[in-house]
C-alpha cells in the first residue's frame, strides 16, 4: 500500500474515532443520560467503511432512488449510526444530543420516518435482514443498481427469521446484498457463546449459499479489503464477519455486558472522552 | 358464483396490467390464495419464500421502501399471529406500502380446525397504529378493493373468507376506505357485520321479515377507520343492535360497536354473535355456524330477543 493509501486508511481510523467520541458524548449528554454504548462503540469502524468509502449516498438527497441502502437491523447501535449521518451532513452534529429525549428525531432505536438518511426503522431483532433482501429485490424491479448492506449483531442471528432471509436470498440469486456481522461476542445476558452458541457462523452463511468471510472489524484496511472482495464476487449474498470488541476504545466499557446499555456519570463520561481522544490523536 | 379469491386475483392481475408498481409474494399458499395465477402472469414480479411468513412480511417492508406496492397473502391466521411483529413493526411503524391478505379469515376454512382458522386478526390488527382494516364480503367488494387499496398509499390489512357468493352491492357501490354501508333498510332493528356474515346477516333478516320484523343490515368492509355515524345513525332509528362476526366476540365488531355506542352516551339494546372466546373445530363451514351460534337462525333468534325484550 502506497503512502496515500496508507493516509487514507488513517483518515478513516481517525473518523471511526470521531464516531466513538460523539457516541460516548451524545448519551452522556442527554437529558436522558443513557444508552447503547457497547455496541454503538464495537461497529465505529464498520459504519465508517460503509458511509465513508463503501456505500454511494447523497446526504443532501436522503430519498435518491438510486442510493446505496443500509439497514441497521442491530437498531440498538443507532448511537454509531446517527454520529455518521451527522458528519456526513444528513442534519446538524447538535442534534445529537437530544438522543432518546422526548420530541427528538433521533429515538432510541431507528425510526426513518424521523431521522434524515435511515433507511428504515429497526430495533426488533432478526428483522433486518429480510428488510434489507426486500431493498436488494427492489432493485431488481426498478432496474437500478444499487447495494444493500445490513449490519446485524451476531446474538441477533439466534433469531430464526435471519436464517429464513438468508435462505431466500441465495435462492432468489440476490448478488446486492451484504452482510456485516458486528461479531462482539457478547449479548445482553452473556457472551453469545454461552447464552446461545452461534458458531461456526461462516460455515452456517456458507451452508445457506452465502459467500462469506472473517475479517477484524477494528481494523479498516481489512474491512476495505474485504468490501473489495466482495465487489469482485458478485454471483451470491455476502456476509462478512467483523470481529470486534463490545465496548471498544473505552477500558472500562471494553467486553463488559454492563455496558450494553446503561447510564454513565461525569466522571466515567470525562475518563472515556479522554481515552478515546488520546487514541484520536495517536491515530 | 365466484369465489372471493378468485375474483380477487383476477382483478389484480388485471389491474397489475397497468399499475406496473405491484408485486406480489407467496409464502407457499400460492395455490390456496391464487398468487399462483399472478405470478404465471407476471413471472418478474412474483416472489416464492416458501414457509416463512416472517421473511416474507420483512421483504414486504424492504420492497415496499423502494416504491413497490406490496401484496403479500397468507392465512389470515399465520398473517396475524406469526408475521403480527413484522407487520406492526416493519410495516405499519413505517408506514410502509403494504397490502396484507389474510385469506382463509373466520371459520372459512373450516375443515382444517382451529390451528388454520382465524378468529383474532381483526382484533389484533385494529389495534396496530397507520394500519387500514378491510374486510370483503361479496364479489363487489372482492374486485374494487384491488384498486381501492392501490391507489391509497400506506399499509391495508384486507381479510378473505374463500367461499362462492353472490354479490349483495351494486356494481355502481362508491366503495372508499372508512365508510360503512347500509345494505338493506329497516326500522325495527340493525345488523351489523363484516366480511362474509353479511350474507348470513341478510338471510337472518329476510326470516324476519316473514314474522312482521324489518331489519337493518349495515356492511363495515372498513373496519378501521370504523364509520362510526352510520352505525350511530341507524341505531339511533332502530333501537337495537345485533352484532354478527366470524371472530372471537373480543376485539371484533362486537367491541368496536360497544366503544362507539359507549362513546357517544348511547344505550342501546345490544347482541354480539360471534365466536365465545373458545377455540373452533374441524366440520363444514357452514355447520360450524350452526355451531357456533353465527348462523342466519341465530342472527334471527339474537333479533326476535331484542325485539321482543324492548316492545
Amino acid at each position: 500500500m502506497n503512502i496515500n493509501a496508507n493516509e487514507y486508511v488513517t483518515s478513516l481510523q481517525r473518523k471511526a474515532c470521531e464516531l466513538r467520541l460523539e457516541v460516548v458524548d451524545m448519551i452522556s449528554n442527554s437529558d436522558i443520560r443513557s444508552g447503547h454504548f457497547g455496541g454503538s462503540l464495537s461497529a465505529a469502524e464498520i459504519v465508517t467503511a460503509l458511509y465513508w468509502h463503501v456505500m454511494r449516498v447523497d446526504p443532501g438527497n436522503p430519498a435518491w432512488e438510486g442510493r446505496d441502502r443500509l439497514v441497521l437491523s442491530k437498531g440498538h447501535a443507532v448511537p454509531v449510526v446517527y454520529a455518521a449521518l451527522a458528519h456526513k451532513g444528513y442534519f446538524d452534529r447538535k442534534i445529537l444530543r437530544s438522543y432518546r429525549e422526548k420530541g427528538s428525531i433521533l429515538q432510541g432505536h431507528p425510526d426513518c420516518l424521523k431521522t434524515p438518511g435511515l433507511d428504515t426503522s429497526s430495533g426488533s431483532l432478526g428483522q433486518g435482514l429480510s428488510l434489507a433482501l426486500g431493498m436488494a429485490l427492489g432493485a431488481r424491479q426498478s432496474g437500478l443498481d444499487y447495494q444493500v448492506y445490513a449490519l446485524l449483531s451476531d446474538g441477533e442471528t439466534q433469531e430464526g427469521m435471519v436464517w429464513e432471509a438468508a435462505m431466500a436470498a441465495s435462492h432468489h440469486k440476490v448478488s446486492n446484498l451484504t452482510v456485516v456481522v458486528d461479531n462482539n461476542g457478547l449479548q445482553v445476558d452473556g457472551p453469545v457463546q454461552e447464552i446461545m452458541n452461534i458458531e461456526p457462523l461462516e460455515d452456517k452463511f456458507r451452508a445457506f449459499g452465502w459467500n462469506c468471510l472473517t475479517v477484524d472489524g477494528h481494523d479498516i484496511s481489512s474491512l476495505l479489503a474485504a468490501f473489495e472482495v466482495r465487489k469482485s464476487r458478485r454471483d451470491r449474498p455476502f456476509a462478512i464477519i467483523a470481529k470486534t470488541v463490545k465496548g471498544k476504545g473505552v477500558s472500562f466499557m471494553e467486553n463488559d455486558i454492563k455496558w450494553h446499555c446503561c447510564g454513565i456519570d461525569e466522571e466515567l463520561c470525562g475518563k472515556a472522552m479522554a481515552q478515546l481522544e488520546k487514541i484520536r490523536r495517536s491515530a | 358464483m365466484e369465489n372471493l379469491r378468485d375474483v380477487f386475483m383476477n382483478e389484480l392481475i388485471a389491474y397489475a396490467a397497468t399499475e406496473k408498481r405491484i408485486v406480489v409474494l407467496d409464502p407457499d399458499v400460492g395455490e390456496a390464495t391464487r398468487t399462483w395465477n399472478f405470478g404465471e402472469r407476471y413471472p418478474d414480479r412474483f416472489y416464492e419464500f416458501g414457509i416463512a411468513e416472517q421473511n416474507t412480511f420483512g421483504v414486504a417492508s424492504g420492497l415496499a421502501s423502494t416504491g413497490c406496492i406490496v401484496f403479500a397473502s397468507t392465512f389470515a391466521v399465520f398473517a396475524s399471529l406469526r408475521a403480527a411483529e413484522m407487520i406492526r413493526t416493519s410495516i405499519c411503524y413505517p408506514k410502509r406500502n403494504v397490502k396484507v391478505i389474510g385469506g382463509y379469515a373466520g371459520i372459512s376454512n373450516g375443515k382444517d380446525g382451529a390451528t388454520h382458522q382465524s378468529l383474532e386478526d381483526i382484533a389484533i390488527m385494529r389495534s396496530f397504529a397507520n394500519l387500514v382494516v378491510l374486510a370483503v364480503s361479496d364479489p363487489v367488494i372482492a374486485r374494487k378493493v384491488v384498486a381501492l387499496v392501490s391507489e391509497y398509499t400506506g399499509p391495508v390489512y384486507i381479510r378473505m373468507e374463500y367461499e362462492p357468493l353472490p354479490a349483495v352491492h351494486p356494481e355502481s357501490l362508491k366503495f372508499q376506505i372508512g365508510k360503512g354501508y347500509v345494505v338493506r333498510k329497516g326500522r325495527d332493528l340493525t345488523i351489523a357485520s363484516y366480511g362474509t356474515a353479511l350474507h348470513r346477516a341478510l338471510a337472518g333478516a329476510a326470516t324476519l321479515k316473514a314474522e312482521g320484523i324489518e331489519a337493518e343490515v349495515l356492511d363495515f368492509p372498513t373496519l378501521k377507520p370504523f364509520d362510526k355515524a352510520t352505525l350511530l345513525e341507524s341505531v339511533a332509528r332502530t333501537g337495537a343492535l345485533v352484532t354478527l362476526e366470524d371472530h372471537n366476540l373480543i376485539g371484533g365488531l362486537k367491541s368496536i360497536a360497544g366503544e362507539c355506542l359507549l362513546e357517544a352516551g348511547m344505550a342501546t339494546r345490544y347482541l354480539g354473535l360471534g365466536i365465545a372466546d373458545i377455540y373452533t373445530e374441524s366440520g363444514k363451514t357452514e355447520e360450524l355456524r350452526s355451531l357456533y351460534g353465527i348462523d342466519a337462525a341465530a342472527v334471527a333468534g339474537a333479533a326476535r330477543e331484542l325485539v321482543k325484550g324492548g316492545k
